[in-house]
């Protein structure tokens, strides 16, 4: 089954097959506004590095890499279990639902406490939102992912509970397919957010 | 194929990227070059999860046209925006 899924992942939709995409109209349209609003987001976070550039270059310099690493690997490991969960939920296994949410949200869950160290560190040494326009916009950005992450997470601890009961019908699918979209874009943020602020550190 | 296809070759693949343009990164004296290699890296993996993880060939045609053009759109801009403050 898992096969069947994977081969249908490349397959472009065709009239017919509309309510063969995966999620709702609704989710797709909610991530590409979340896209643009993170899109005005980074051209702030551009626009503020051009005008002060030493500023951000000197703020970049407190940041370790390695917190954005291990968060990034954190993230793709859950959006692996993710993808496989909604694969599994096709393939009606139970158990593999389970297994991949649980794994996932364990993952969802160490990026968020990765997280909480990194701040603590920097708040500990005196870097706050309110020491420089670099820190301020750094907050900000990783902040509000942050959110989507905890909000995301909710999301997917439901459709953990509700799949002994849902699991086959076509609204626990979109439900668990909507999930892992979103799951997906907030991974797909990270992807951009980490060589900004971690890895592009010249000025 | 559909080996390529599979979530943990695509996992895989991720990884290692994610891993290169670490290195690169800080390895490599940070120049317009290491930025493009990096965004670069970013605007692949990116796609990868697009069409793989979040299936959007499988969406209606202007979503999976809007989400892969804004990837690449993304990296293109965040690239030019960190190598012009350079």
């Amino acid at each position: 089954m898992r096969d069947d899924a994977d081969a249908m992942a490349n397959q472009p939709l065709t009239g017919a097959d509309a309510d063969a995409q995966p999620g709702t109209s609704g989710i797709w349209t909610f991530v590409f506004i979340d896209m643009i609003v993170f899109t005005l987001i980074f051209l702030v976070f551009i626009s503020e590095k051009w005008r002060l550039p030493n500023v951000f270059s000197e703020g970049q310099a407190h940041l370790d890499f390695r917190f954005g690493l291990v968060n990034t690997l954190l993230l793709l490991t859950s959006s692996l279990f993710m993808v496989e969960g909604v694969h599994a939920a096709r393939a009606g296994s139970l158990i593999g639902v389970r297994r991949n949410l649980a794994l996932g949200l364990i993952c969802g869950a160490a990026f968020c406490v990765a997280k909480t160290f990194e701040y603590h560190a920097k708040l500990v040494a005196g870097l706050t939102p309110a020491t420089s326009s670099f820190f301020s916009l750094y907050y900000f950005i990783t902040g509000a992912h942050l959110l989507h992450m905890i909000g995301i997470m909710v999301f997917a601890v439901n459709c953990l509970v509700a799949a002994p009961r849902e699991l086959g019908q076509t609204s626990y699918r979109k439900k668990i397919e909507n999930t892992g979209l979103f799951w997906h874009f907030v991974d797909l943020l990270w992807l951009f957010i980490f060589p900004l602020l971690y890895l592009a550190k010249g000025a | 194929m559909a080996f390529f296809n599979r979530p943990l070759v695509i996992w895989a693949a991720l990884v290692a990227l994610t891993l290169a343009s670490v290195a690169i990164a800080e390895l490599i004296p940070l120049r317009v070059a290491t930025y493009v290699v990096v965004f670069a890296a970013a605007v692949v993996k990116g796609q990868m999860v697009a069409v793989h993880f979040m299936e959007t060939p499988r969406s209606q045609p202007v979503w999976n046209a809007l989400y892969r053009i804004w990837i690449a759109a993304i990296g293109i801009a965040l690239c030019a925006g960190v190598a012009f403050a350079h």
